[in-house]
Parts: structure tokens; C-alpha cells; sequence
């Protein structure tokens, strides 16, 4: 753990200790780590709260118990945002039954709307306007890529489709963004 | 023309692929309009966490904590298949109890032990295995653990067919004993690794942590294990069973060797999926080969047996495998037969 101080997150040092020493402190970092990430990730999916948390407590019960090949992952951060995905539309399958949620599902994520340096308030309104206005998918990879900071190779694993099509729906997104930008002249 | 020319920088630059003349027009193109000022400062922008969710993750953690504790391993629902398993174990241990417990008796001193639990991996497959004392055992492909059946009570006994490696629990009052086909490890609290396949004619014991006694079926006598020591018990080919009391064995010490690059000794790459050889003969090179890609893979030249391999492999398919081995030993061949990798 001493190592693990020093350095905020190695997922080598992390899984050793997790599986090795069952070490309870090592699991706590990584479920802090990502938490609020996943949450928020959950969330737009779903829009429930409750879900989210057992959808969340599962992945890291699973963990935990190493009913999953842990020492198999190689990206720990791409492995838990693809599990939250693929078990928010099972579980709005389940409540929809016999319908594909994967092709229709509705991906809302709100940006933090908090004072920025460059951009006011009323822009980033406009801004959160657009982007609700961008098909889910284009939407699920511009916040993957700006908001959570994944790479378009992460993103792909995570959405199971090419990298080629995460490039094409973050092309689309920043069009869209500047086209309206353009349009509607919001920083005049 | 202009514009589409700061969509694609811009869709560089979150790549973070801008070389640096790229660089200087993105930049130029920024300053010169407040549109493009805007849209970067928005992508480059990511909001820091709030307080509230640092204190809502750890109500999370707690409430997930909770439901840990209570999820005992008792409390934790077997899967089926296991269950199935466990019943004919008891079945057939209580039958085999019932016809050899006396011809045990007068023929060793030993006690008989009696197993229920089993858990096992195919060929090619990996499993890890969580105990009910909270001790973590890895199985390798084509390996069986049995817990004896009354595991955790005096001493926590198992018996290992196969490749296993253990991180044990510290518990100093029930010391924890891996029986295998020819010697037993026992052990307080420590991480080890124990490659005993029947098939292969040797048992090596790798220590990574803490202290093991090793204790040899033929000799009786007890090896005290430091870490990063590792135990190699030879079997003479020519002998008739490994089990057999009459078999000659040698018994060797050598240091665990950790490869450049690597976390841990060769003996426990596999843990990481990485295939590694350290010195091994051509004998056991085949073996490890053939559980890892599920193939049969047969020496067919009593020459090999000098030849030894080094090196570590990771996501190579089975192809490669057989190619690098090639490269490294020009007098080496390989053909196919049936089903069967044959090497001379």
C-alpha cells in the first residue's frame, strides 16, 4: 500500500494486493477512484438512482469475490465503464421486454454546469442544449471522450464498435457544436 | 474551408496526435476567432469532482462493505455445477472410506483424509478460487483442488492434481497443508507456487513469500523453504510410478529467476497469462504447451531431453509458440500427425 500512496493509482499494485492480501484499503481506492465517474456514466443511461447503485455494487461485489478473471484485465477503467453499460441495457431490457435497447437506448448526460474561466453560464447552457440534441450514440462517445477522458480506443472497447466510428461521431459532434456556435452567435 | 480545417486540428489535438507546425496554425486559428475560442475551451474543460460526491462514494463503499461482510463464504451461494461435483465427491470418498479405511490403517500411519469440495479448470482454462478461510488459490489449466472435509477446523488441508499457486491466509492456530503426488507443503500465511501434473516428472515448489515446509513422500525428511527459493523433486523416468515408493527421486534447491521486466518469478507468469519457460527441457516445454493451447504435443527424439528453453510469452498463438521455439533451436523439427504436434 505504501507504494499505492505515493503513486494515486497503479491497477498493477492494486489487483496484486486486492487478489494477493485481500487488502481492503486497495479496493476502497479503486472503488473511489471510479465511482462518481460510473455513477454519473450510469446515470445517463438509466436516469434512476437506485439502478446505478446495484448495477455499481454488483461490478465491485464480482470484484471483490473474484468471480472474474481480475488478474485478465488489462485496462480495469475500460473493463468497469463496459460493464456499466452492458448492464444498464439489460437491465432497461428487462423492463422493456423483447426490445433491442442497445439501438434505441437514450443517453443523457448532464455536464456539471459550474462557472468556468473561458465560458459563461448562459453558453454552457447553450452548449448542454446541442449536445442533448446529438443521437445517443454520437452523444455516449463525446462524453466518454471529453467528459470522462477516454481515448477513441477505450471508447470503442467500451461501446463494443469500431475506433473508426468513434471518430466519426466525435466529427459530427464538434460540427454540430461549432455550426450552432456559428449560428447562433452566443459569445456576441 | 477555413473552418472545417480547426474541426479536424481540434479533432487531433483531443487525440493528442497535433505535430507542431499542425500546432501553431490551431493555435492561430483559435486566437482569430472567438467561436473556435469557445468550442476548445468547452472540449479542453473538465469539471473537478464535488465535495458531495466524495461524500456519497463513501456512504457507497460502506453500504457495498456491508453487503461484503455479509456474504460470508458460507452464505455464499455455490454454483451449481460445484454442488454437483461436491456430491459425488462425498459420495465416492464416503464409499472409498468405507472399503479402504482398514487396509489404511495397517499399511501407513499416515491419517486418512478424507475430501468433499472440488474445484477444477479445463485444459487452456484459468481459474481463480476464493476460500473459505480467505485464502486465494489460482488453478493453471487441467488442474483439480479437493478441501478436505473438514477444512479449517484443526488444520486446513487440500490436496492439489496439477499447477496451483496459493496466497494463504495468515492464521497461525490452523496451519494450512497442500498434499500433492509425492510430498506436502505446509505452511502459516505465505504465496507460493506448486506445478505437480502427473504427467510431468517433476514437482516444482516456488516460493514467493513467507516460509513453507516441504516434506517428501519418499524421504521423509523436512526442507524449510526461504523466499525466493525454489524446491524441484525429480523422478527417475525409468522407475515404474511416481507414486511408487520404490522410484529413485532427486531433490534440488536452485533460486527463483525474475526476468527482466517482470513482477514476478518465471514459475508464476502464467498468473498474468504471460507463457514462461526458465530452463525448462524440451520434456516440460511440451507439457506447458500443451495445457496452455489444450494440444497434444509429443517429444519424439529421447535427445531433447538436454535441451533446455527460456523466455516469456504473452498473447502469442499457439503458431508463434511453436515458431519461436523453432528459431531458438535450429536442430529442432516439427510435423503434424493426426491430431498431435510431434516434435524430433
Amino acid at each position: 500500500m505504501q507504494k499505492l500512496n505515493q503513486d494515486p493509482f497503479l491497477w498493477t499494485e492494486l489487483r496484486y494486493a486486492i487478489v494477493f492480501d485481500r487488502d481492503q484499503l486497495a479496493f476502497k481506492t479503486l472503488f473511489k477512484k471510479f465511482y462518481p465517474d460510473l455513477y454519473d456514466f450510469g446515470y445517463a443511461i438509466i436516469k434512476s438512482p437506485v439502478p446505478v447503485e446495484d448495477i455499481i455494487s454488483e461490478i465491485f461485489m464480482k470484484l471483490w469475490l473474484l468471480e472474474d478473471k481480475l488478474m485478465e484485465i488489462e485496462n480495469i477503467k475500460t473493463y468497469l465503464f463496459r460493464s456499466i453499460r452492458n448492464n444498464a441495457i439489460k437491465y432497461l431490457e428487462r423492463q422493456h421486454t423483447h426490445v433491442d435497447i442497445s439501438e434505441i437506448i437514450d443517453f443523457n448526460y448532464q455536464y456539471p454546469s459550474v462557472e468556468q474561466e473561458y465560458i459563461s453560464n448562459e453558453n454552457l447552457k447553450i452548449i448542454q442544449q446541442i449536445i442533448d440534441e446529438l443521437p445517443s450514440k454520437c452523444k455516449m462517445a463525446f462524453t466518454l471522450v471529453k467528459e470522462l477522458g477516454f481515448t477513441y480506443h477505450e471508447t470503442a472497447a467500451i461501446m463494443e464498435i469500431s475506433t473508426n466510428t468513434v471518430d466519426r461521431h466525435i466529427q459530427l459532434a464538434l460540427r454540430r457544436l461549432r455550426d450552432s456556435i456559428t449560428c447562433k452567435k452566443i459569445n456576441s | 474551408m477555413d473552418q472545417d480545417q480547426f474541426l479536424t486540428l481540434l479533432n487531433k489535438e483531443i487525440q493528442g496526435k497535433l505535430t507542431p507546425e499542425e500546432k501553431l496554425l490551431f493555435e492561430k486559428l483559435i486566437i482569430d476567432n472567438p467561436d473556435h475560442q469557445l468550442l476548445y475551451h468547452f472540449i479542453k474543460n473538465r469539471q473537478g469532482i464535488p465535495s458531495s460526491t466524495i461524500e456519497k462514494t463513501e456512504m457507497a463503499f460502506d453500504q457495498l462493505w456491508k453487503k461484503l461482510e455479509d456474504s460470508t463464504p458460507e452464505n455464499i451461494p455455490v454454483r451449481s455445477r460445484i454442488k454437483k461435483r461436491y456430491l459425488f465427491y462425498l459420495v465416492a470418498a464416503s464409499i472409498a472410506i468405507f472399503f479402504f479405511v482398514g487396509m489404511w490403517r495397517y499399511s501407513s500411519h499416515q491419517e486418512v483424509v478424507e475430501y468433499k469440495m472440488s474445484y477444477s479448470s479445463n485444459k487452456g482454462e484459468k481459474r481463480i478460487i476464493s476460500l473459505p478461510d480467505g485464502s486465494t488459490v489460482w488453478l493453471n489449466g487441467d488442474s483439480k483442488l479437493y478441501l478436505a472435509t473438514d477444512f479449517n477446523k484443526k488444520e486446513r488441508r487440500v490436496k492439489l492434481v496439477g499447477e496451483g499457486f496459493f496466497a494463504v491466509a495468515k492464521d497461525k492456530k490452523h496451519p494450512f497443508i497442500v498434499s500433492c503426488k509425492d510430498s506436502e507443503v505446509k505452511v502459516l500465511g505465505t504465496k507460493f507456487n506448486i506445478r505437480a501434473y502427473q504427467d510431468e516428472n517433476k514437482t516444482q515448489t516456488s516460493l514467493v513469500e513467507g516460509a513453507i515446509e516441504l516434506k517428501s513422500q519418499n524421504s521423509d525428511e523436512t526442507y524449510r523453504m526461504v523466499p525466493g527459493e525454489k524446491l524441484t523433486i525429480a523422478h527417475n523416468l525409468i522407475g515404474p510410478k511416481f507414486s511408487d515408493k520404490s522410484s529413485t527421486n532427486t531433490i534440488k534447491r536452485t533460486a527463483l529467476i525474475v526476468q527482466d521486466g517482470e513482477k514476478m518469478p518465471s514459475e508464476a507468469l502464467w498468473l498474468e497469462n504471460k507463457l514462461s519457460f526458465e530452463a525448462d527441457p524440451m520434456n516440460i516445454v511440451a507439457s506447458k504447451i500443451g495445457k496452455w493451447y489444450n494440444r497434444n504435443i509429443v517429444i519424439d527424439n529421447t535427445e531433447l531431453e538436454k535441451t533446455t528453453f527460456t523466455g516469456t510469452m504473452e498473447n502469442y498463438s499457439l503458431e508463434m509458440v511453436l515458431k519461436t521455439i523453432l528459431l531458438a533451436n535450429p536442430k529442432l523439427h516439427i510435423r503434424e500427425e493426426n491430431e498431435s504436434i510431434i516434435l524430433y
